[in-house]
């Protein structure tokens, strides 16, 4: 209760403020006079009485700051008025200043900037409500290189009916990863997923409008069976493509085929960075799962409430165990790997076993490590900015010390010195930090806006509540450092010293001077760590960007379009409206080829297929050989994109119709699988089935990246479509996507052409995306190493200027410090050059210890980096020499300037003051 | 000039509240008060008053608002809050046993002992 009395009373002062001085003053005056009236009463002159009722009183200002005390507000005086004394400070030393609040804003910027990304993509928890209950579900294959591989819906079926770990588990697939949607403003491509009504159950998703999947809506008995034309739409895409009006129950036009809109997704729902705008049934089919090999489903699931991470891997490990048992399979079936490899050589389902993960492991894991590197990276801008600020404070503590001198001697206390350094710190750090908020939300904003895609989760990143806390943590934290460093130097020396020293002719306190070189030396150091990683990460962006990507990249223009259309359900009908196109396209005037293809290099992901290799030199795994990719092309697709053919011939227009099934394979694939032999008149049997017929190989074409430029390539196998569309060899639909153009023209001189050719070929409903050059497909599939080498460069480019700033600031110091010494040399007859010569010798040496010391740091700490290098090495000599000739360049010109000022002192005016 | 005794540490703060549970009082009139009843024995330098005040204020032990004085000038009046009043009880039974001790040991006689 009296705790309460106190604040209100305190509150009342802060608010009332003058009113209680006001009130303080009337209430004493009142008392002097009417002291003064008794005096007189007494028989006082009135004067006298007056003067006399006055001195009883005794000090008014003393029981003014006793009556403030007493009210708890001393501390509130004191610091407003060491707030107004601080801005005097700061407006005095403009220079100062301003250096001192863009050097933190910088360092802090940054470090807000990639502290957002930090915490929006690694720290926070993933938008599911409960998510850490999330964990995702694959399985493994020993004979495949990824760790990680989807489920067959067989599979999935069963370790749902089998599992008591889950409350829900579903799954999804990409199919086709996106749909041809057509609205009133025309025909756009949407990203889609389809998914079960389980996995949006898992997810723990509510829909913000209408209604989600029914139980049984994504089943279908029979697999033949068409499945109920039902669609929810995301947030963005109701906005953007329906203006937000209402659509639920409404149809909508979804690959020519009419759905109804049943639902609207909560704005930002993603499912494992999909991204999808539009959401479809899966038509899994129960009684019918289909292949157990067709390892195509992305499983979630969200364990019980009691159930952790480690009792659902207990289960799962028994399950594993004694799955052939209680599914009753004995064909591929999860076994785990016996503790002797070779037993299991026998086997070959050995070592293919379901396991799991924390949902948000597998989103974010791959991008954690690039992250952190760049949060050190911050780290290491902000210690240089505080370095140089600390530098600056040291040489304006030298500047205050008779400031300091006279308030100590005045009676100010070390506590209200300190304070005063804190306040001028934090008024600097308080102005810093605004402006950093500002740098870090216009630096965030560009970096989402340059990089979609090279992070997961960067549509959830921004500058939040968090955010501003760590900001403010790192202000706080450096306005202390800026009281104590500035502190220290209070009192080392007597005050009569420092008074009498009057003029600053004597040198300084050592402690003082060697701080200021450590300080010089480590921020050179960790500013060479900094360029030394920026550095690695540009020359792999430069390897990346140089690697043979096995094909032409130079006038190459691509674009895409998915004949999903009713009118084009069959085999035949697409790849002649394919044909139509490209015809088409040849005749346009600057375009020298044409040709169309389903993966379009250099980023595809890997679909490892079942094929039976004829006369292999490797054994299979079972029946089968696994091959990484299957490439369906049109002829004409080796000329267009220049890819040599090493042997043997490519795949032609008259194999169309010729009876022989052709196929090309690339020279990867020919010594994996036929080491030491010729591989023309080899035979594969393409994916499924013992029906299938046999492909003769009639040439071996050149390496071309697929599964990303910095990867191995893999094996590889092309097909033509028209021969794989023919009934023949029982394919089915030989899938088609990609157009790519041999041209003189860039794709914005073409766009009017193609879009106009699609829409008189094919259909106005088929939209063209995705039109663009093959440098910028190549560019896009560099992002991330890219975004990485542009942050790196940045930081280190920043570092380098405030080593640079900070070196100049401490050799000028150092020759002012030395100006009478100089003087005295060059009186007694020493040269301008040699006294140049000492002071760049003293400052180089500063640098040169600071480049040894970031040298030893930089190998030890870029070894963290290595997995994200790409054909250079973390140790790499020649970045590190490059890095160290820069760094020393650059300390050469900072010392450059105070060196020649010093040369050019005047004795005379310097020794006679 | 009679001869005045120098506060102890503390003891403003109970003879203050002590003034004012008689009824309301301006400063100056907490001072004579105080004066009056001690027949001048206590010295209080007259402007420490006023912090002892704002403290007691700042506690809640006393309230405090504007009136007119008997001389028909402006002045702050001070009276004593319910948690002002119980700790004057709580004071007053303390300085009763502090006195009482204090008395009993110094007035000893020999024979006591």
């Amino acid at each position: 209760m009296t705790l309460l009395a106190r604040l209100r009373s305190f509150m009342a002062a802060l608010v009332k403020g003058r009113r209680v001085e006001q009130d303080m003053e009337d209430e004493w005056r009142f008392h002097v006079e009417a002291r003064a009236d008794d005096l007189a009463a007494e028989g006082v002159p009135r004067d006298q009485a007056v003067r006399q009722a006055r001195s009883e009183f005794g000090d008014s200002l003393r029981w003014k700051e006793s009556g403030r005390e007493a009210r708890g507000l001393l501390w509130i005086y004191d610091a407003g008025a060491d707030v107004r004394y601080g801005l005097r400070q700061l407006r005095r030393a403009p220079l100062f200043a301003t250096t001192a609040m863009i050097t933190l804003a910088l360092g802090i910027g940054a470090n807000a900037a990639i502290f957002s990304v930090l915490n929006g993509v690694l720290l926070r928890p993933l938008p599911y409500p409960k998510s850490g209950q999330l964990m995702y579900v694959t399985t493994q294959f020993p004979s495949w290189s990824q760790p990680r591989v989807p489920v067959s819906p067989p599979e999935y079926l069963e370790f749902r009916a089998i599992t008591r770990s889950f409350a829900a588990i579903g799954a999804w697939a990409p199919g086709a990863g996106e749909v041809n949607l057509t609205t009133n403003e025309g025909a756009r491509r949407v990203r889609s997923v389809n998914v079960d009504e389980l996995l949006l159950q898992a997810l723990g998703l509510q829909p913000a409008q209408g209604r989600f999947f029914a139980r049984g809506e994504t089943d279908r008995s029979d697999p033949a069976a068409p499945l109920p034309p039902v669609a929810i739409l995301s947030h963005e895409l109701w906005q953007g493509a329906f203006g937000g009006q209402p659509m639920v129950g409404k149809m909508v036009e979804v690959n020519s085929l009419r759905r109804e809109v049943i639902g609207i997704m909560p704005r930002g729902v993603d499912v494992m960075e999909m991204r999808p705008e539009i959401w479809l049934p899966l038509g899994l089919s129960p009684l019918n799962p289909g292949d157990r090999r067709a390892h195509r489903l992305y499983v979630i699931g969200r364990l019980k409430d009691d159930v952790t991470t480690e009792g659902a891997e207990t289960e799962l490990r028994v399950i594993n165990e004694q799955w052939g048992e209680r599914v009753g399979v004995t064909d591929h079936m999860f076994v785990p790997m016996p503790a002797d490899a070779s037993a299991g050589a026998s086997n070959p389902n050995a070592g293919h076993i379901l396991q799991l993960q924390p949902l948000h492991d597998e989103i974010v894991g791959s991008a954690s490590r690039a992250i952190w590197t760049l949060q050190i990276a911050a780290g290491f801008v902000l210690l240089i900015a505080c370095a140089n600020l600390g530098n600056l404070l040291l040489s304006r503590a030298a500047i205050r010390r008779r400031e300091l001198a006279v308030r100590t001697a005045l009676g100010a206390s070390r506590q209200r010195l300190l304070r005063q350094f804190i306040i001028e710190g934090a008024l600097l750090s308080i102005a810093a930090s605004t402006l950093a908020l500002w740098i870090g939300r216009f630096g965030l904003h560009a970096l989402t806006q340059a990089y979609p895609r090279a992070l997961p989760r960067s549509t959830e990143v921004g500058v939040d509540v968090p955010v501003l806390l760590f900001t403010c943590a790192i202000a706080m934290v450096t306005s202390l450092f800026f009281g104590l460093a500035q502190l220290r130097h209070i009192g080392t020396n007597s005050l009569a010293v420092t008074l009498t020293e009057a003029g600053a002719k004597g040198s300084d306190g050592g402690t003082r001077r060697y701080v200021r070189r450590a300080l010089v030396v480590g921020e050179v150091a960790l500013a060479v760590i900094l360029v030394i990683g920026a550095g690695l990460l540009i020359r792999t962006v430069y390897n990346l960007t140089n690697v043979d990507m096995g094909f032409e990249t130079s006038r190459l223009v691509t674009f895409s379009v998915s004949l999903t259309d009713r009118n084009y359900m069959s085999a035949a009908s697409r790849i002649q409206g394919y044909q139509r196109v490209l015809d088409a396209l040849r005749a346009v005037p600057g375009v020298e080829a044409a040709t169309a293809m389903w993966g379009l290099p250099p980023d595809r992901s890997s679909a490892k297929v079942n094929t039976r290799v004829s006369d292999a030199t490797v054994p299979s795994v079972g029946p089968f050989h696994v091959v990484d990719f299957y490439q369906y092309v049109f002829p004409g697709y080796f000329e267009t994109m220049g890819v040599p053919i090493v042997r043997g011939r490519g795949l032609q227009p008259a194999d169309a119709a010729s009876a022989g099934l052709v196929t090309v394979v690339n020279e990867t694939f020919a010594e994996t699988f036929w080491k030491g032999q010729d591989p023309i008149g080899k035979r594969v049997k393409p994916c499924c089935n013992e029906q299938t017929p046999w492909f003769t190989v009639v040439g071996v074409a050149k390496d071309v990246k697929q599964g990303g430029v910095g990867q191995d390539t893999g094996t590889e196998l092309y097909m033509s479509v028209e021969q794989v569309a023919r009934p023949d060899p029982g394919l089915g639909i030989a899938p088609l996507n990609h157009v790519v153009l041999r041209t003189t023209l860039t794709p914005a001189a073409l766009a009017q052409t193609i879009e106009r050719t699609v829409r008189e070929q094919l259909d106005p409903s088929i939209p063209v995306v995705r039109l663009r050059d093959m440098e910028a497909v190549r560019a896009e599939s560099i992002q991330r190493p890219r975004f990485l080498a542009q942050l790196l460069g940045v930081f280190g480019g920043l570092a380098l200027l405030l080593a640079a700033v900070g070196t100049y600031g401490v050799v000028s110091s150092i020759v002012a410090e030395r100006r009478r010494e100089i003087g005295i040399r060059m009186a007694l007859g020493a040269d301008r050059s040699s006294v140049l010569a000492d002071v760049m010798r003293e400052g180089l040496a500063l640098a040169a210890v600071g480049v040894a010391v970031g040298l030893a740091g930089a190998f030890g700490l870029n070894r963290l980096i290595a997995s994200l290098l790409f054909g250079v090495q973390p140790t790499d000599v020649s970045t590190a020499v490059g890095v160290a000739a820069t760094m020393i360049l650059v300390a050469v010109v900072a010392c450059l300037l105070p060196a020649w000022r010093a040369s050019r002192l005047d004795p005379t005016a310097v020794l006679r003051v | 000039m009679p001869p005045t005794i120098e506060l102890l540490q503390g003891t403003l703060d109970v003879l203050i509240l002590k003034a004012i549970s008689l009824g309301p009082l301006h400063g100056y009139g907490v001072l004579l008060r105080i004066q009056q009843v001690s027949h001048d024995k206590l010295k209080i330098q007259q402007g420490s008053l006023y912090p002892a005040l704002y403290r007691l204020e700042h506690q809640g032990l006393i309230a405090s608002e504007w009136g007119v004085s008997e001389n028909k000038r402006r002045a702050k009046y001070y009276r004593l809050t319910t948690a002002g009043k119980r700790r004057l009880r709580d004071e007053l039974a303390y300085w009763q046993r502090l006195s009482e001790g204090i008395g009993l040991v110094l007035s000893a006689a020999t024979g006591d002992v």
